[in-house]
């Protein structure tokens, strides 16, 4: 392997360091242009496309100890330089001087030193966190793209006129996109070598040369420019989230059997980065679908490589066209959960409550893993925060204190035990919903001043609308839109807690506040038949009974209407903050962290509620039962992803009527005011779990020859039967 | 009015079109000897004790006042004779291996339930399907369902073994959309061995609804060593070339849930048969569309 230089090895240290002015933005955008410049490069035949890393895998952020990334600031990994120093001993010096200089200025630590003992503990024991990382974006590569360097330079500057109060701060952006060429020239001048060395693929390294004569500076001509373009600046905004990628690049594209071929390598590429979400179709603001040759492609795409990233998603409306759905299910059917399906029904007009007009709303995509945001226009916040409904009740029932670690942590909103009835736990429970609330978002919008002073986003203001016109950087409230999000888990936990309590103590009063106060500090120890009452008791969300249903909908719209009285920092004038609930795999960390609840769930148990869903396996009358109970949720107040997740034995995407009834499904939950759908194709590995447990595992449905029953109520042969046969089709 | 209800399953997509709900009547005539719920035979309630739920966590035969249940090392053994159905063990256990099959319910409780798919039926062309067991053994209870359902505009399908009253089918034909018609064995004598009786009343009133015009889709379990001959598929087809009102023929093959529950019912000596060959039965599937007048089709 060949040594490399220390400009090589920590670029972006280098340039930031070096930089002649002490403009945090300017430094920032010195480093980067140091990273185009010194990065080692590597051109992947395969994919058409000029790549960036020098280890063959992970991105440019990840290969080097001292970092600018777009999601989390300023970062310096200790570990990693250490790990150079002695790799390269020559510069032993040199890089020990960078951790000492780069030590403080870690945004995370910057933002830490504002937390309370009392804060960090709520956020060491999984109670809630606020800010800490900048989030996901959708920046308007499509501009970036269609203008090219050139265009966009005279854009910075034209703005940079109105405003030579902030003079620097354009003076960054515009070494950026002079960043962006010098990385274009020494892709092109790689291609060239290449194209000599490699005569194998010179065909291809010659279309990367040709390309790379006209893009980055000039706008795009065709799907190879485009992509090309697309590339450079993808890559140095960290590759987070594509966004709505059919509708930029959909004018580039031809179908043909070239741009069919560059559009897999880009999907390989997508893959191997672990890039975020790409988003498909969608209506315009008099619903016309914006459906195109591309959004087909990239469906055929995704079947055939069948990757788990990036994420896909496909927004859906009443003028969808027919084929385009047929295709997804296909898709879905093959097993990779993906596209996840969104309602632009119920999405748009939550949107524009907030006071963004249709024009607007209508660009929304999804970034990360689900979160909302308007593409090219907008700091949604994604992800500010986020808060364990089930802990607040825990607090609330143990008066502030933490059954796992014993300590007080939340607020004493007083003795549980002596309430007399259910409204009035109800409202002990609310008090710590609301002191959750104060305290993540006041913590998120620390982290926000910290990353605007200290992490500056020349890049992406550039792409996002607002920034440039209002000289206003993208973390400092530049978009026009500056919304917050604080997610929120254990919804449906929570809601059979409270039922079980309001059933059993204050209904038939079986038991009384004490005993359960009680049994759940001793983990149900010595109360093994209230355990059971509450475990298996059929008042459980995800059962279209209307009763628990309701709850769980007071339960989110007074969580949700909480958020929303507090302002973000990057807007304290509109910028609201909103709600979302996407657990996917996180119950683990957020299960393992919860004491004992009055669900009938032990002192950390995992299962817990998957999103918007109900506790896994306790959904037991079907999909359409659980959907029913869903749409009590006012999901009109989810400005981030409101996620529902449903299991199908593979068998229903395999036949026409089983396609069928699943569209159906579809349809009924989006007319129904259901904000998303993801369908997951039931996988062996969870057969197997129901084999083991099949308490967590009473709503899957299999299908048995011309019969569908639930699996844990089928023969322990036929249920090995079925594990083969899913085995065998997936 | 009550009725015996065993099973009301939502979102079936298999008994009919769309999005259905399924009313499991309790209660049959025949006693075939294949039947997938054979816990649907009886008239009476009974306990179906699934061992493979069982936690072995002795919660039953804590509760037995009858000394039912026994545990041999891993092995839950449970007495079905002296079982008096009292349902202490059933509410005891925590895994529901233990259950009772059979309750009585309301016609407003069944419609109730039915409804509460409603928005799922009107955007799937789905609704209700009284199955069993055989609907035709609670008429007046299956009647009243299906008028009120009617009322409240909801697609209503039967899914019927056909033997029954003349009068039965002719009251039935106002308030049901859809037969789910039953068709077994072509051979009479062979009929009257595995089923109880020949089919003479069933192809009556079959011909019955057949004039009637009433939508049909025939339904035929293929059984291996039963009913897996050559003359039987071709009876099929002629039956169907029969009768106009017969929109589709779905071939259902054998398949081993029945006997899993045989077992959870205490039944010691019980029907077992292959499942069918895939490619012989689809050989043969092949062979009636060529000759039948409707589509042909095997429910997987």
């Amino acid at each position: 392997m060949t040594k490399l230089t220390l400009k090589q090895l920590e670029p972006f240290a280098y340039g930031y360091m070096h930089c002649k002015s002490d403009n945090i933005s300017m430094r920032i955008a010195s480093g980067l242009y140091s990273l185009c410049e010194n990065v080692p490069l590597d051109i992947r035949p395969k994919t058409c496309l000029a790549s960036l890393d020098r280890a063959h895998a992970g991105s440019i952020v990840n290969c080097m100890g001292i970092i600018y990334d777009c999601g989390c600031g300023m970062q310096c990994k200790d570990y990693f330089i250490r790990d150079e120093m002695e790799k390269y001993p020559e510069y032993k010096e040199q890089l020990a001087e960078y951790l000492e200089y780069f030590k403080n200025k870690v945004t995370y630590d910057i933002f830490k030193k504002t937390c309370s003992q009392n804060e960090l503990d709520l956020m060491a024991n999984n109670t809630l966190w606020g800010g800490t990382w900048g989030g996901h974006a959708n920046p308007n590569y499509g501009m970036f793209v269609a203008l090219g360097t050139e265009k966009l330079r005279e854009k910075v500057l034209c703005h940079k006129k109105e405003h030579p109060e902030a003079g620097e701060w354009y003076d960054a952006s515009l070494l950026i996109l002079d960043a962006v060429d010098v990385l274009g020239k020494r892709f092109r001048a790689l291609s060239a070598e290449l194209i000599q060395s490699d005569p194998e693929n010179a065909r291809i390294y010659q279309r990367i040369y040709n390309a790379l004569g006209i893009v980055p500076q000039k706008p795009a001509t065709d799907f190879m420019t485009a992509c090309q373009s697309f590339a450079l600046i993808f890559y140095l905004d960290g590759r987070d989230t594509p966004g709505t990628f059919d509708q930029y690049m959909g004018q580039y594209f031809t179908d043909s059997e070239e741009d069919n071929e560059i559009l897999e390598g880009l999907w390989q590429e997508f893959h191997r980065t672990r890039t975020w979400n790409l988003c498909i179709s969608g209506s315009d603001e008099n619903w016309n679908d914006k459906t195109n040759t591309l959004s087909y492609a990239i469906l055929r795409t995704a079947k055939k490589y069948k990757y788990n990233t990036p994420n896909l998603t496909m927004r859906c409306h009443r003028n969808t066209p027919e084929d385009l759905i047929d295709l997804a299910v296909s898709v879905i059917g093959t097993g990779i959960g993906m596209p996840v399906l969104y309602n632009d029904e119920v999405v748009c007009p939550a949107l524009e409550a907030l006071g963004i007009p249709p024009h607007d709303s209508h660009l929304y995509a999804m970034n990360g893993c689900n979160q909302i945001d308007i593409q090219g226009k907008s700091h949604m916040g994604l992800e500010d925060g986020e808060i364990c409904l089930l802990k607040c009740l825990e607090y609330a029932l143990h008066n502030g204190k933490c059954l796992i670690t014993d300590k007080v942590c939340g607020p004493r909103t007083g003795d549980a035990k002596k309430v007399k009835s259910f409204d009035e736990l109800f409202a002990l429970y609310k008090k710590q919903v609301e002191h959750a609330v104060k305290t993540a978002t006041s913590l998120s919008n620390r982290s926000q001043r910290a990353f605007s002073e200290n992490a500056p986003n020349p890049l992406r203001s550039m792409l996002i609308e607002g920034c440039l016109e209002k000289g206003k950087d993208y973390k400092s409230g530049g978009p026009l839109y500056n919304y917050g999000q604080i997610l929120t888990e254990a919804l449906a936990d929570t809601a059979d807690s409270l039922i079980n309590i309001k059933h059993f103590v204050f209904d038939t009063r079986k038991y009384t506040m004490e005993q359960v106060v009680d049994a759940l500090e001793k983990d149900y120890e010595g109360y093994e038949e209230m355990y059971n009452d509450f475990s298996s008791s059929p008042l459980k969300f995800g059962n279209d009974i209307e009763e628990v249903d309701t709850l769980c909908a007071d339960i989110q719209r007074h969580y949700f209407t909480e958020l929303m009285k507090y302002k973000t920092f990057r807007d304290s004038e509109n910028g609201t903050y909103g709600g979302g609930l996407s657990t996917f795999q996180r119950t683990g960390r957020y299960g393992s962290s919860c004491g004992a609840s009055a669900s009938g769930r032990h002192k950390g148990d995992v299962n817990i509620a998957d999103s918007i869903g109900s506790v896994p396996g306790k959904d037991v009358h079907g999909p359409t039962a659980l959907l029913k109970s869903v749409m009590h949720y006012d999901q009109s107040l989810a400005k981030s992803g409101f996620v529902m997740q449903m299991k199908f034995d593979k068998q229903m995407f395999n036949s026409p009527k089983g396609q069928a009834a699943f569209k159906a499904i579809v349809k009924t939950y989006f007319k129904n005011g259901g904000q998303q759908l993801t369908s997951n194709v039931l996988d062996a590995a969870e057969l197997q779990d129901a084999l083991l447990h099949p308490e967590n595992h009473k709503n899957l449905i299999v299908r048995v020859g011309g019969y569908s029953d639930y699996f844990v109520n089928l023969s322990d042969a036929l249920k090995e039967n079925i594990i083969n046969r899913t085995i065998i089709s997936l | 009015m009550f009725g015996n209800v065993f099973n009301i399953q939502r979102f079936c997509i298999h008994d009919g079109p769309g999005i259905r709900t399924v009313v499991f009547l309790k209660g049959c005539v025949l006693r075939c000897a294949w039947c997938h719920n054979p816990e649907s035979q009886n008239f009476e309630r009974e306990i179906i004790c699934r061992t493979s739920k069982c936690l072995h966590c002795g919660k039953c035969a804590l509760v037995c006042p009858k000394q039912c249940h026994t545990f041999l090392g891993q092995k839950h053994q449970f007495d079905f004779e002296r079982c008096t159905l009292c349902e202490s063990c059933t509410t005891a256990c925590p895994a529901d291996a233990l259950e009772i099959v059979g309750k009585m319910y309301t016609v407003k409780e069944v419609v109730n339930e039915v409804l509460k798919d409603k928005m799922f039926y009107e955007n799937s062309e789905g609704g209700v399907t009284i199955s069993g067991g055989e609907p035709f053994s609670q008429p007046q209870f299956t009647f009243e369902i299906l008028k009120r359902c009617k009322e409240n505009g909801v697609h209503t399908a039967i899914e019927t073994c056909g033997h029954t009253s003349k009068e039965n089918i002719l009251k039935s034909a106002e308030v049901c959309d859809l037969y789910l018609y039953d068709y077994k064995l072509t051979d009479k004598k062979r009929h009257k061995q595995y089923i109880g009786n020949d089919n003479t009343c069933i192809l009556e009133n079959l011909k019955l609804l057949n004039r009637l015009k009433k939508r049909i889709v025939l339904r035929c379990p293929i059984i291996p060593g039963v009913n897996d001959t050559e003359d039987h598929f071709a009876g099929i087809v002629k039956l169907a070339n029969a009768h106009e009102s017969i929109e589709a023929v779905e071939i259902e093959p054998y398949h081993k849930l029945g006997e899993g529950k045989n077992e959870g019912l205490g039944r010691k000596v019980y029907f077992t048969a292959a499942v069918p060959a895939e490619e012989s039965l689809s050989t043969a599937v092949v062979k009636m569309q060529k000759t039948c007048r409707c589509p042909v089709s095997i429910n997987r």
